[in-house]
């Protein structure tokens, strides 16, 4: 690597006030994560494992930069990158891509097992798909209108709504069966050419006549984005559907994601109940709950604006073309109906 | 068209009308000089890869921070 110009420091009660001075550089006191903001709050979530953060400091000992790993998914070991901000103006160009590869370098997680960094890179410009695609980040699903474009105060989006390519970087071998949904096999298999081996398996078992759905949910309401990651599958799963699509309508949602096991047998019949919902693909989530899920999303909103998100792969772009083609045969179904 | 000609008109296109082909001149640096923040030059990259069916690492990406260093990387590539 060439001459930097810059260090990375693992936050410590040392410089944890600093991450707000980053912070405020770019988003004044607007960022959507509070505890940014208080280097009491910051230290909080490291002792707790919930949170793994470096900061970058010029020659001069200013930070100019910030990243950091937290937990995110019902799986302790897979940990989500992401919140990276440059100073504006403080850093080399490469900084950015510096912060990104930091974490990607062994030791640099706490704990002793990591599964797995999953990126959400937003679709509104190329930096993070490309530093993620270039540190050897595989691409699994694309995640339509997730964010608000409107909550971006720097490099605004032209589209009202932005999407996310979802992104692994794998550490670990799998372990157990992956039970697939019928309906989704071909697509799947294109995503697991470029994962670990896995031992898959066609999860054609009926639905469950006993037992409860068990699911947790995460409301993203600057995002308006209600997410759900589906454990377990009971005999009540259409009308926990049901339900979900009612709150979802008061409470405003635009975008809804069940995030689905697979390792439910069961998952091609309770796919097939989702599109029934006008639920349509979105990709794979890795080792999201340790075995992998299958992501389903729904929009309320608008049409997502297609041409306005931007792509770096075709592997991303190939994605995008499968999930609006299902979107579509879903949509078309539900008239038919 | 020459091969600077074709990456002047990415910059041009990257700028989205900001900068004109009279001043990207080899030496002119890409942050500090025409104003090319992180998000405009990772699209100059995604840009250059497709135009001229290269692949750019992260590596090159850092080094390389004035037009003229483009060019030389891309000439260099292509040639090899």
């Amino acid at each position: 690597m060439p001459e930097t110009g810059y260090t990375i420091q693992p936050v410590d009660a040392s410089n944890a006030a600093e991450v707000a001075t980053v912070f405020r550089s770019v988003y004044g006191d607007g960022f959507p994560v509070p505890y940014v903001y208080h280097a009491a709050l910051v230290m909080e979530e490291i002792r707790a494992g919930r949170l793994a953060a470096s900061l970058a400091f010029d020659s001069k000992g200013n930070a100019i930069g910030y990243v950091s790993f937290f937990k995110c998914a019902p799986n302790p070991n897979l940990w989500e990158g992401g919140n990276l901000v440059v100073v504006p103006g403080g850093g080399k160009d490469e900084l950015g891509w510096g912060l990104m590869q930091h974490y990607l370098q062994p030791g640099n997680l706490p704990g002793l097992q990591s599964d797995g960094i999953i990126g959400e890179a937003v679709c509104h410009h190329y930096f993070t798909q490309v530093g993620a695609v270039k540190l050897g980040f595989q691409e699994c699903g694309l995640a339509l209108d997730l964010l608000d474009g409107a909550s971006f105060s720097e490099h605004r989006p032209e589209t009202e709504r932005v999407a996310c390519v979802v992104q692994l970087y794998e550490q670990s071998d799998p372990q157990g069966p992956c039970y697939l949904p019928e309906q989704y096999r071909a697509f799947l298999h294109g995503i697991y050419e470029r994962l670990r081996p896995r031992i898959l398996l066609p999860g054609t078992s009926p639905l469950p006549r006993h037992g409860e759905t068990v699911a947790t949910d995460h409301w993203f309401e600057e995002a308006g984005t209600w997410r759900f990651s589906v454990s377990a599958i009971g005999e009540d799963w259409g009308m926990f559907l049901d339900r979900i699509l009612v709150k979802s309508r008061e409470r405003k949602a635009v975008c809804l994601q069940l995030i689905v096991s697979t390792a439910l047998p069961c998952i091609s019949e309770a796919v097939a109940q989702l599109r029934q919902r006008g639920f349509f693909i979105g990709g794979l989530y890795p080792r999201w709950f340790g075995n992998d899920a299958v992501m389903l999303q729904q929009l309320f909103g608008k049409e997502p604006d297609y041409e306005g998100i931007k792509l770096y792969t075709g592997v991303a772009r190939k994605m995008l073309h499968d999930i609006r083609s299902d979107r579509e045969a879903v949509q078309r179904k539900g008239e038919q109906e | 068209m020459s091969t600077m000609e074709k990456l002047q008109q990415l910059v041009v296109k990257v700028s989205k009308g900001r900068l004109s082909e009279a001043v990207l001149t080899p030496e002119a640096r890409l942050n500090e000089d025409l104003g090319l923040d992180s998000l405009a030059q990772s699209e100059l990259i995604v840009l250059v890869e497709d135009t001229f069916a290269i692949t750019v690492g992260l590596e090159e990406a850092a080094k390389v921070t004035t037009i003229g260093g483009i060019l030389a990387f891309v000439e260099g590539t292509v040639v090899s």
